[in-house]
């Protein structure tokens, strides 16, 4: 694919000059795609109860096409249609948009250990789930209960705090996030810890929306998280080149002619949304915005037009091949196996870094 | 009458088959030691079936015996350990809500110097009783210091984790005994209440409280025996439904109903996609959730429970709790799965302050 | 002629101190100069005023005959190349993907890089002479390695004017003078405008025909380097005898 090192001097077009490896984008989009439609058709074909192969597909074929080829019973129809397939395409929606968030983080932050909770949005998420859960308050909209509309605001509350208290310090904006961002984490996580003293029996709710799951998966929910989850990714997307401008420093990036000022807000504010979004609908879910964009990255190089679409494919992958595994075994937490298949990885990733990470 | 005596007695007797199959496939307490078999009804008491009548009369109890002719008595709790009760206890700490209940209506509320907190507290005058447990975050913590402070000569205490066996050991060690009772069955919370009441010196009380409470049971199961018996789904919680052989599978089928379990001894839970094919007849909210809130769960409109508009929220505090309202708690069942059947309602354990 | 870069009366002031003061100077398009002075004169703070990137409390900044703050940052970017002292690189990047950074201000936003832009970074690594490092992670390079780097992104620019930021200070002496002779190459061959920091007045001074001499905020000199590094100046600015100086550059 690229030759190795080519004569100085010379001029003329050069194959190494090609953007590194455009077969293996190539190669990376398309097996992306392939895998994560077997990914859907296993997610749909299998679950806690069996359902006939043949089954599931007309029943899909039906509901998409209007025919009636169908002879299951309403609650097999029920089970892939209505629980199966919109779990399977929210796991797709989360999975992407994480991997989006933490590849937009880790741009814009500069860090390679950033992810997509890490100003602060997890913990206010959480503490936003957990007052939900205890308010006595009864709330049903659009799939949507009183503390997933209380996570959302935790999440956006949470991350315009760090951002407006990180201004205030004298410290370089990047420190200054990063710092503040810490600071508001343990803050939010000692008031998660009290809320959590006081449930009493809502405990074991907080703790499986902390662990993140698809449980509660719907076609609202769906419906609820994917226009969030698309736009602000396509948005993020095209902005790409700001992206990568700022990989050599904020001062870089300005010479380089990128409206830091302008950008940075809007880039924080896009991923947190899609971030947001993301823990609303599924729990806190690790791994997949800290490892997915890593891995895309030693493949394509950190050229964000490549990174973020990739990285929203392959979370989108990771996630529903997750939630599967999760499913199939049983009763497993999706956090908990993303984290079983990140944790390895990132292992790796970590020897194979050489020169060690720099800020 | 007489001829559902017979079917009583093999109603009991599957009950207590079941229980030996539950005893002996129980993995989920590896620590407890194994039950013993639930103490046979004594065929002593007074066991004659009432009629349908709504109120049977209540059976006299027989004249008290001296209570120092009973102690001290040496007592085996469920867990299978001899409790030695040197002489009638005055200072009673209860660290179970069943069992609060269960002293009150024996008469000896007074005696009760520290409770369980129960926010489904009953009855009323137990409010006065400090609590000396509490539930912190789900854990329980119970104050051994008031236990002793109290001077307490007898403290009822949960098995199966009902309190943390650590301190059982604490208090036996202190020298207090400690009853430990588990009815992992409705016939174990009969056994149970007649355990107490032998604990306390109010043997004969507890007899009669029993007697009634089985004469309660034996009317709601006659009043349902013949019907259908629809399938039901009791939610204690979205994703979970009643183990297999668990105390809420026996109430739902004592209550003339087939309950859809979890398909497991130990494991409660309950997929959406096994709900939506188990297809109950009956949804029983038992958590708390509302009726237009569950309905809309994806799916569920396939279930003929809620195409017939079968769902109803039920109050699971006397189902659940294995004192001696079960009998109530068994006729709000009967009722809530047949709506049609006139259950008869006995009338309730008056609680002695 | 419209000046390529013009400043006039500029001054900065940060917590009560000015970093600059009321300074003034034109460079005309072909230009190569270079700003000297000791350390904390305001070398750096100036260079940020000129890219834009700072914004001065009183004065005027022009580039190419346009106020630099009424520019976006994208026509600034095509003006004017910066190389900075140093970057860190939180990623592994290769040499030539750093390079291609370079292209970002004429980069179509959605389309990327198009063959003229692969062309141009290629023209740069020739340039500078990084044909054989390419391939190589850049964050394993010496540090005169990534100045080379640096110096081929801004190249790849094509910015009519090139800021440079002490771009020898990591360098041996050997590399000094090739990277001299190569600022040298741009202004001559390619008629680039050149402003760069320098602390070396012997590098200085024999390789800029002009200097621009800072201390404290002021602009003390401008004009040849005899005029400008005269004994009484060098003794008075900088500290040192000014037989250190002299002896340098008479060795070239």
């Amino acid at each position: 694919m690229t030759s190795g090192v080519a004569t100085a001097g010379g001029t003329g077009a050069r194959p190494w000059l090609a953007a590194r490896g455009r077969d293996r984008r190539f190669w990376l989009v398309l097996g992306g795609i392939l895998v994560a439609l077997a990914g859907a058709v296993l997610g749909v074909a299998f679950g806690s109860v069996s359902v006939p192969f043949g089954d599931t597909v007309t029943i899909v074929v039906d509901k998409l096409l209007g025919t009636h080829l169908s002879t299951a019973d309403a609650a097999t129809q029920a089970i892939v249609w209505d629980l199966r397939v919109p779990r399977v395409l929210l796991a797709m929606t989360v999975g992407a948009g994480l991997a989006v968030a933490g590849a937009t983080f880790q741009g814009l932050l500069r860090n390679p250990l950033a992810d997509p909770y890490v100003l602060g949005t997890a913990s206010g998420a959480a503490l936003g789930a957990a007052i939900g859960l205890l308010i006595p308050l009864h709330f049903f909209v659009f799939g949507f209960g009183l503390s997933n509309l209380l996570a959302f605001v935790g999440a956006v509350v949470s991350i315009t705090v760090v951002y407006r208290l990180a201004r205030v310090t004298g410290l370089a904006p990047l420190t200054g996030l990063l710092l503040t961002g810490y600071a508001v984490a343990s803050l939010l996580a000692a008031g998660l810890t009290m809320a959590m003293y006081l449930s009493g029996a809502a405990l074991r709710q907080i703790f499986n929306y902390l662990l993140g799951s698809f449980e509660q998966a719907s076609w609202e929910r769906f419906a609820g998280a994917l226009p969030i989850v698309l736009i602000a990714s396509i948005i993020i997307a095209t902005r790409a080149r700001s992206l990568n401008g700022l990989l050599l420093g904020e001062q870089a990036a300005a010479h380089l002619g990128v409206n830091v000022e302008r950008e940075r807000p809007l880039l924080l504010g896009l991923a947190s949304l899609v971030t947001a979004a993301a823990v609303t609908v599924s729990g806190l879910i690790g791994f997949v915005g800290l490892v997915v964009p890593h891995i895309v990255r030693l493949l394509t190089g950190p050229n964000a037009r490549a990174v973020i679409p990739i990285s929203a494919l392959w979370g989108a992958v990771l996630l529903v091949y997750a939630d599967l595994i999760a499913r199939v075994v049983g009763d497993i937490p999706v956090g908990v196996v993303t984290a079983i298949i990140g944790a390895p990885f990132f292992l790796i990733l970590l020897r194979r870094a050489r020169t060690g990470y720099e800020l | 009458m007489d001829a559902r005596l017979p079917a009583l007695r093999a109603r009991r007797a599957v009950a207590t088959l079941a229980f030996a199959v539950l005893v002996g496939a129980c993995t989920s307490t590896p620590a407890a030691t194994p039950l013993p078999s639930a103490t046979p009804l004594p065929s002593t008491a007074p066991t004659a079936v009432p009629s349908t009548a709504p109120t049977a009369p209540p059976t006299p109890a027989p004249t008290a015996s001296p209570a120092a002719a009973v102690f001290p008595v040496t007592l085996t709790d469920d867990e299978g350990t001899a409790v030695t009760i040197a002489a009638q206890p005055t200072k009673i700490v209860s660290l179970m809500p069943a069992a609060t209940e269960t002293l009150f209506a024996l008469g000896v509320g007074d005696q009760v110097v520290g409770k369980a907190q129960d926010i489904f507290l009953y009855p009323p005058q137990a409010s006065a009783v400090p609590d000396f447990e509490k539930f912190d975050n789900g854990a329980v913590a119970v104050d051994v210091e008031k236990i002793v402070a109290a001077k307490a000569d007898l403290v009822i205490a949960g098995g199966n984790y009902g309190t943390p066996a650590d301190t059982i050991k604490k208090i036996r060690d202190l020298g207090i005994p400690v009853l430990v009772i588990y009815a992992p069955n409705v016939n174990g919370v009969l056994s149970d209440v007649n355990l107490i009441g032998k604990a306390v010196g109010k043997a004969a009380e507890a007899q009669a409280i029993s007697a009634r409470m089985q004469g309660a049971f034996a009317a709601v199961e006659a009043a349902v025996q013949n019907g259908a018996k629809p399938k039901v789904y009791y939610e204690i919680g979205e994703g979970y439904a009643p183990a297999d052989d668990s105390f809420t599978a026996e109430m739902i089928t004592d209550a003339g109903g087939t309950p859809v379990t979890s398909g497991s001894t130990t494991d409660w839970s309950l997929s959406a996609e096994k709900l939506l094919k188990a297809n109950p007849d009956i949804i029983l909210l038992a958590d708390g959730s509302a009726v237009a809130d569950a309905t809309k769960r994806p799916g569920w409109t396939t279930m003929t429970a809620v195409k017939s508009n079968a769902v109803a929220v039920i109050d699971d505090t006397t189902i659940s709790r294995p004192g001696p309202r079960l009998f109530a708690g068994l006729e709000l069942l009967a009722a809530a799965i047949h709506p049609d059947v006139t259950i008869p309602q006995a009338s309730p354990v008056p609680a002695v302050p | 002629m419209t000046a390529a870069v013009w400043l006039d009366g500029v001054t900065v002031e940060a917590r009560g101190r000015a970093i600059l003061r009321d300074v003034s100077f034109r460079v005309e398009p072909g230009e190569r100069v270079a700003l000297i002075g000791p350390n904390g004169a305001g070398k750096s703070t100036l260079l940020r005023v000129i890219a834009g990137v700072l914004h001065p409390n009183a004065g005027r900044v022009e580039l190419g005959g346009e106020p630099v703050g009424s520019m976006d940052r994208g026509t600034v970017a095509r003006r004017l190349a910066v190389v900075p002292q140093q970057t860190a690189l939180p990623f592994s990047m290769r040499v030539e993907e750093v390079v291609a950074l370079g292209r970002l201000p004429h980069e179509d936003a959605l389309r990327g890089a198009q063959p003229a832009d692969r062309a141009a970074v290629a023209a740069a690594i020739d340039r500078v002479g990084l044909g054989g490092l390419l391939g190589r992670d850049a964050r394993e390079l010496s540090l005169g390695e990534r100045q080379l780097v640096l110096l081929a992104l801004a190249v790849a620019q094509e910015a009519p004017t090139l800021l440079l930021d002490e771009p020898t200070v990591h360098l041996d002496l050997r590399h000094q003078v090739e990277a001299m002779e190569l600022m040298r190459d741009l202004n001559e061959r390619d008629g680039t405008t050149l402003i760069a920091v320098l602390h070396d007045l012997a590098l200085a001074s024999h390789f800029f025909p002009r200097l621009l001499l800072l201390d404290h905020g002021r602009l003390v000199a401008d004009g040849t380097p005899p005029e400008v590094l005269s004994d009484a100046r060098i003794r008075e600015v900088f500290g040192v005898s000014p037989e250190l100086v002299r002896l340098a550059a008479t060795r070239g």
